[in-house]
């Protein structure tokens, strides 16, 4: 017998209530032992919030893939109006909820398509050495200090560069869009968070917005070889994609493209440093870069709450029946580690294979950019072990309080006396464990 | 092997192109396409179709 909207296991209250605080602050350091108790003793949770929670694999698989579950009906009650909220900010929001990732079908395939082949691996091979000569390029900025952070200096740098040049978008921008990225994924999409935080996160829709529109307009008098101009003649063609989806799209490719590669090259670096037989396995094994990735992926995904979805009619989810006009987040980092499907869930294992995380998501939202992202994430990891000893942390970092699961910062140094052109894994040192 | 592509539902991941690219390639929209089903051992193809995030793709016989 299936109950309606109740939990049916016995919820303990601090669990309950650690579940409300992941989800408001979520700057938590190892939320992984809560979730694992979460998965097991509750994972179809109500929380106190309203929001339900899912942290199963097969049900955060089977709810992104049930188009009943709306991405689009979700993102509605996002939107954050305020009451002092004035036309131009209305217009922002709107656009914003018409981009790809807030999307049902038919809308998004009818836009997603129109971007895909460039993020396929025969549309990105062009881009190749490009992409090459950017990693190398900012690693050769690094090679000469001792001691720097890997995030500001090496994680944000590369895909920043990458998808400025796919755009055609000008780098030298980045000083003004950068942070407005950073507060756009500050936003908590589970309870709006403070009103601080949500003012502030629609300054950066505008102003994403109004820079867009600037450049919309520019390009249109100058196109180029990017897809600002590819999405242009899109939207000049009329039925294939309106004003907002363009400006609202673009917002997206700048965000996404960045914020999330950004902070998984951090992240995988930190488990590296955290596994120090594994980092020094690397670097002897180039070859094992490509399941390194997939497992730095499952291990520490950037995706943290992800994006809500609303039901459009009662969804039996485990064996409970979630009532219609619920909203669900599906935690996809607990769903890397759930034992049933992964053999010993906790171990960070760069030889792992057949590795079926859902850090990409899985049904239509599946990650536009995942070639591109595996791209880069591979290449600089592939430059870094074979330009560098291994690193040593100089400080136990800690986690942004965001939407997605980043660090503040990740400050390493060269082993002492090691000669930066050259790998020599014998000089670790076990620094945290 | 024969493997079956549903085109509508395809959302050109390129999912199944990184799994197995010998097996798997994507048209100009990048929509998936089979180039040679036995280009590949069946267990990673076989993979590739599970790992397709809106399954759509059928292996219709072994």
């Amino acid at each position: 017998m299936s109950s309606v909207g109740t939990n049916t296991g016995v919820m303990n209250k601090d669990l309950a209530r650690w579940v409300v605080e992941y989800m408001t602050d979520p700057s938590i350091s190892d939320p992984y032992p809560m979730l694992a108790e979460l998965q097991t003793t509750d994972p179809v949770h109500h929380s106190e919030l309203g929001t339900w929670v899912f942290t199963r694999y097969a049900d955060v698989d089977q709810v992104a893939r049930d188009q009943r579950w709306s991405r689009f009906e979700a993102a509605q009650t996002e939107m954050g109006l305020l009451e002092d909220t004035d036309d131009d900010l209305a217009i922002a929001l709107r656009a914003q909820q018409m981009m790809l990732i807030n999307r049902d079908e038919p809308d998004h395939t009818r836009i997603r398509r129109l971007l895909q082949k460039t993020f396929t691996p025969k549309g990105l091979a062009g881009w190749m050495p490009r992409i090459q000569q950017i990693i190398d390029s900012v690693i050769d900025s690094v090679v000469d200090l001792d001691t720097f952070d890997f995030v500001s200096k090496v994680g944000y740098p590369i895909p920043e560069m990458v998808i400025c040049e796919l755009m055609g978008v000008p780098h030298s921008d980045h000083d003004l869009w950068g942070a407005w990225a950073s507060k756009s994924v500050a936003r908590n999409r589970v309870n709006s968070g403070t009103e601080e935080n949500l003012r502030e996160a629609q300054q950066a829709v505008l102003n994403f917005n109004h820079y867009f529109r600037d450049l919309v307009a520019r390009r249109r008098q100058n196109p180029g070889n990017d897809l600002v101009t590819l999405l242009i003649r899109a939207e000049e063609e009329g039925d294939r994609l309106s004003e907002d989806e363009l400006i609202g799209t673009l917002v997206m490719l700048i965000t996404a493209g960045h914020e999330t590669t950004a902070n998984m090259l951090g992240n995988g670096l930190y488990c590296l440093l955290r596994h120090p037989e594994q980092y020094e396995l690397l670097i002897a094994q180039p070859s094992l870069v490509s399941t390194a990735v997939e497992e730095m992926l499952r291990y520490e995904p950037t995706p943290k709450l992800g994006l809500p979805r609303l039901s459009t009619e009662p969804i039996q989810v485990g064996e409970i029946t979630i009532p219609v006009g619920s909203r669900a987040i599906m935690l996809r980092n607990a769903a890397n580690r759930d034992p049933s499907v992964f053999d010993d869930p906790t171990s960070f294992d760069i030889t792992r294979v057949e590795n079926r995380h859902v850090s990409f998501g899985t049904g239509i939202h599946f990650c536009l950019g995942s070639v591109l992202a595996r791209t880069e994430l591979r290449m600089t990891f592939a430059a870094l072990c074979r330009r560098f000893p291994q690193f040593e942390l100089v400080e136990i970092p800690s986690w942004r309080a965001t939407g997605v699961r980043a660090l503040n910062s990740l400050m390493v140094r060269r082993p002492a006396h090691s000669d930066a052109t050259e790998s020599s894994g014998h000089q670790r040192r076990k620094v945290i464990e | 092997m024969k493997i079956a592509i549903n085109t509508d539902k395809c959302i050109g991941s390129g999912n199944c192109v990184f799994t197995a690219p010998d097996v798997f390639d994507q048209d100009e929209e990048g929509r998936a396409v089979v180039l040679d089903a036995s280009a590949q051992p069946a267990s990673t193809v076989v993979f590739a179709a599970a790992g397709c995030p809106v399954g759509a793709i059928t292996i219709v016989e072994k």
